[in-house]
């Protein structure tokens, strides 16, 4: 078993697990398996890889290949519908390590993880409290529970170009408002990086009966150091989807769901959700993915999170003193009493360059080949890797650096004041199941004010959901997605990939199903 | 705009070409050059792989070249490529042909996706009892006068979902089935799990897309190659509202699918595009020599098209499935498939009461079937030898399956509300909260919004007897039943459906 690679003095981290995380129950069990060389007659029709073309054998390599199985006739090969094997203890030392009271291995990803979680909490007609900035994602698994959204005030920082966070002020009026809201939704962090103030919130939220969601997505290493911000578990969250992939190195659409509290006692209704949403054949590499992941977090994710969050505070030191790029957040990542802030992710504002984010990012990609994270119209997101060297780090500040210089207006202060804000609607007239099931027609963008959106729309770009099904369009919202639509490297992701077309609730054809309006109020709005 | 399938460049493969000087600073878990953070028996290059970064332009046009190329190779005017296997596609099969409330026919023994999808959906399910072979203790399939029957009784149903072929390759008679689901005006959408290889031989039965299904759902990575979880959902007509289904299909999509998956999917489609019939060929004839070399061991038999004859459901056997009928040595076929595993070293993909199923694919070769042939023979041997007393998970099938409970509930209702566990004596009247299935032969006894009926209970407590294996519900050993917690639900949810 390899070494810490950073600093091998320091202690991995164990703080309060149970088992025995230096094992690899499902990797150890692939292993053996595949050393027993049985004639494969299962599934997948690959077998051992020998049925793939050789180019693609020799790009991903014969020992995963030979990983790649199914749950078999033998006991050797747990199944992930009726864990009680290898992948049963892979997923126990999950919960082990995260404090979960049990966790699930997702093979399909955050998103579909997410919508799990929502159905698992959110009977049909329940009220789910959120803000804007939540994941897409969302709407789905809003749709297929059936549940209402209620949203949480919209606060877009125009200067930061980013939409902020709900505050536990938010929270408390929407329970004020809402008294029947059985569900909160938390981001946890934002796509910048900043966490909410969690362990309150999810307090109050507790406190007046709710069950607490946290999309965790950004966040699964925060568990591994204390100068991250707190974990939805630590805080006491009920569900919590983590992306693997992003945070902990499984390969990508390997997920965690986490579940304790109140919805551990629901679990029947957790596994009945995950196994609906869950493919009957999950990929093994995938779930071995995320049993190495785990046992790295645990062995080594202390020692290597340490050496990027110093790397990183370097990075943003000499990123902020470059002209024309301002590192959002960075007075707050350099105090040691800010907790809110994942100091591996480092969103830089390159407004003041006179380039738009999207215009530098490709620049970086084009000129320098560097990839980063995500771009927005202000901004540049980037990940420091847990492996990071400083030579990358000087590579990256260098070519940052370049872009400006090559490219950057040399003009005074940049204010964009044509950055639009997103408009969001204030009347949610059906359920969005009720209009995502509705009858409907397209209308030109142009002509769709005043209609019952019908379908989800998303900035693809940021990921935000734009308008839900069920949603009234106004005029703001329609110049918003014209004017946004016009701007390069943004676009919506809708039926009508261009957005000519919305479709909407076709008002003349709406029968009145019961299942569409179940306690509801009404249409017409 | 379509691809030519012979014209194809697999641009997804070839953006994944090495970068040896590219930095990425896209997600924290990576460790060097794309590797996984620490070194383990899987090694670097799927990692690699996997994470290799493409810009999302070039990738949404890969993805879209991708999907019309398995179009054009299958036969259909659109497909989409799964990355959560087929219950994905199943999930927005459904989604996007039937509305709440809405009816929707299906067989009883529908994966339990499509049972998903009703859940997702809201749907009332419509069931049809497919035949069961009291001789091999296997479920067949479905005729089609049993879809005349209940397209006639459910003149209100919006689509009929099939499974073509089933598990074990048994097809039904897919031709007539079109002509009665269209004459009808309904959507006929095919689960065909276990048939993505069917359109490239002209041996193997009918595909979907061939008889004019207007969706089916194919697990290539089944029998085509691809890596696990890896499928394909194909549109065959304009029938199918292609909004519904883009909206469906983009709610269960993940919105970064892997390139691993998505990519296998590319390579081995492609070399089914350039090569499918030969490789087909090849599987088909070293399945037919195992078939009939194991038709000459003592006591055991291999199923080929003869099952035809005997069957009022089976029009067609996809030759490529080797099912084993074991009875003749007095052993169950779970039994048989874990002594060829664990002794023998050949590792069946299913067994049931009585048979042991074998996938043989493009990824066999000779010397695999020759292991398994070897392997009945020393089973036929060591259990004649032997003194072998019969199974009782033979006894289940001759008790008689109770006719089905009323459905109460639709089965979403079902799955959102209240449940409370009772034990099974006390279960009668009540509405089941889950679905028991035991197997064999897999077909459900209750699903969720059911009424339990004394029939029900009297069989389940009968069941619980002959030790066999139930899947669906909770508590496997049926002692007991998770049902609708009337009182609440009542309070809940205002009127059920019935």
């Amino acid at each position: 078993m390899h070494k810490g690679m950073f600093f091998p003095g320091l202690v991995p981290y164990k703080g309060g697990m149970r088992h025995d995380q230096s094992t690899l129950p499902l990797i150890e069990a692939l292993d053996a398996y595949v050393k027993m060389g049985k004639a494969p007659f299962h599934i997948p029709g690959h077998k051992y890889g020998r049925g793939l073309p050789e180019a693609f054998r020799a790009r991903i390599g014969m020992e995963a290949l030979l990983r790649d199985l199914a749950s078999l006739v033998g006991p050797e090969i747990d199944s992930l519908h009726d864990a009680s094997g290898c992948i049963a203890r892979a997923q126990e030392l999950i919960a082990d390590a995260f404090d979960a009271t049990r966790s699930l291995m997702l093979v399909n990803g955050p998103d579909i993880g997410l919508q799990m979680a929502i159905m698992a909490a959110c009977d049909p007609d329940d009220e789910i409290i959120l803000s804007r900035n939540v994941h897409f994602s969302a709407v789905g698994g809003i749709v297929m529970s059936g549940a209402w959204p209620v949203f949480t005030p919209a606060r877009f920082d125009k200067e930061q170009g980013l939409l902020e966070n709900m505050t536990l002020l938010d929270l408390r009026h929407a329970i004020q408002k809402h008294p029947q809201a059985r569900t909160l939704l938390l981001m946890s962090p934002s796509r910048h990086g900043f966490a909410p103030d969690l362990d309150e919130m999810v307090e109050e939220a507790h406190n007046a009966g709710l069950t607490v969601i946290v999309d965790e997505r950004l966040g699964a290493h925060f568990r591994f150091h204390k100068k991250l911000p707190i974990s939805g578990i630590e805080a006491g969250a009920d569900l919590v989807i983590q992306d693997w992939h992003q945070c902990l190195g499984a390969l990508e659409q390997g997920a965690v769901l986490h579940v304790r509290g109140e919805a551990a006692e629901r679990w029947g209704r957790v596994q009945n959700v995950f196994q609906t949403m869950t493919t009957t054949s999950p990929s093994y590499l995938v779930m071995a993915s995320l049993d190495l992941a785990r046992h790295y977090a645990v062995m080594h994710g202390t020692e290597a999170l340490d050496h990027c969050i110093g790397l990183a505070r370097e990075i943003a030191g000499s990123i902020d003193r470059l002209p024309g790029l301002n590192v959002l957040g960075y007075e707050m990542l350099r105090r040691s009493d800010v907790d809110n802030i994942d100091c591996t992710r480092l969103t830089i504002t390159v407004a003041e360059s006179g380039l738009t984010g999207y215009r530098f990012a490709q620049l970086l990609e084009e000129e320098h080949d560097i990839v980063v994270d995500g771009a927005e119209e202000a901004n540049l997101i980037l990940s420091t890797g847990f492996q990071l060297s400083e030579e990358a780090a000087y590579k990256l500040i260098d070519a940052l650096e370049r872009v400006v210089g090559d490219y950057g207006r040399q003009a005074p202060l940049y204010v964009d004041v044509r950055r639009p804000t997103p408009v969001f609607s204030n009347n949610l007239v059906l359920a969005p199941r009720a209009a995502f099931f509705a009858p409907r027609r397209n209308v030109k963008i142009g002509e769709a004010v005043g209609f019952v959106c019908a379908e989800p729309i998303h900035h693809h770009t940021t990921g935000l959901p734009l308008i839900f099904p069920g949603e009234e369009i106004t005029s703001e919202m329609v110049d918003f997605i014209i004017s946004e639509g016009a701007r390069d490297a943004t676009e919506f992701s809708s039926n009508d990939l261009f957005l000519q077309q919305v479709s909407v609730v076709d008002e003349r054809k709406m029968i009145l199903h019961r299942s569409f309006f179940r306690g509801a109020a009404a249409w017409g709005g | 705009m379509m691809t030519k399938a012979e014209d194809f460049q697999p641009m997804l493969l070839q953006s994944i070409e090495p970068r040896p000087k590219r930095m990425t600073f896209n997600r924290l878990g990576e460790g060097k050059d794309g590797g996984p953070p620490e070194p383990s028996s899987m090694g670097d290059a799927v990692y690699v792989f996997d994470s290799f970064y493409i810009p999302h332009d070039v990738h949404v046009e890969a993805l879209t070249n991708l999907q019309s190329f398995i179009a054009e190779l299958s036969g259909a005017l659109r497909a989409y490529a799964l990355v959560n296997g087929t219950t994905s596609g199943n999930l927005g099969m459904v989604l996007a042909s039937v509305r709440p409330g809405q009816k929707i026919i299906i067989p009883r023994n529908a994966h339990k996706s499509v049972l998903g999808g009703v859940v997702l959906s809201g749907a009332a399910p419509v069931f049809i009892q497919p035949e069961i072979s009291a001789e091999l203790n296997l479920v067949f399939t479905i005729k089609p006068e049993q879809i005349r029957q209940a397209v006639e009784d459910n003149p209100d149903a919006t689509a009929v979902l099939l499974t073509n072929p089933t598990y074990q390759g048994f097809c039904l008679d897919l031709a007539e089935t079109e002509r009665i689901v269209h004459q009808a005006g309904k959507l006929l959408l095919i689960d065909e799990a276990h048939g993505p290889h069917f359109r490239f031989h002209p041996d193997l039965p009918l595909s979907a897309m061939r008889a004019g299904a207007d969706m089916a759902v194919q697990s290539s990575h089944k029998i085509l190659g691809p890596l696990a979880q890896s499928s394909v959902l194909l549109v065959g007509t304009q029938r199918v509202d292609e909004i519904m289904l883009r909206m469906a299909m983009g709610m269960i999509t993940p919105s970064k699918i892997s390139h691993l998956l998505a990519g296998s999917l590319e390579a081995a489609l492609t070399q089914i595009a350039e090569d499918g019939e030969a490789i087909l060929q090849r599987v088909i004839d070293m399945t037919e020599d195992a078939r009939n070399r194991i038709n000459k061991v003592p006591g055991v038999r291999a199923i080929g098209r003869e099952v035809i004859g005997k069957s009022e459901s089976v029009v067609d056997v996809d030759l490529t499935k080797l099912v084993i009928d074991v009875a003749g040595l007095n052993l169950s076929g779970y039994r048989a498939a874990r002594v060829l595993h664990d002794d023998y070293g050949v590792s069946a993909e299913m067994a049931g009461a009585t048979t042991v199923t074998m996938v043989v694919t493009l990824g066999n070769d000779q010397k695999d079937l020759d292991r398994c042939v070897a392997g009945v023979e020393q089973l036929s041997r060591r259990q004649r030898s032997a003194r072998a007393h019969s199974s009782p998970l033979l006894h289940i099938l001759a008790l008689q399956t109770p006719p089905m409970g009323r459905q109460v509930l639709v089965p979403r209702d079902a799955f959102f509300a209240r449940k409370a566990r009772v034990p099974i004596p006390e279960s009668t009247g009540k509405i089941s909260g889950e679905s028991v299935v035991p197997y064999p032969p897999g077909i459900p006894v209750l699903v969720p919004g059911e009424e339990i009926t004394p029939e029900i209970v009297e069989y389940l407590t009968a069941v619980r007897r002959t030790g066999v294996e139930i899947h669906g519900c909770e508590d496997r050993s049926i002692s007991t039943l998770k049902v609708v917690d009337e009182r609440e639900f009542l309070h809940d949810f205002g009127s059920g459906w019935g």
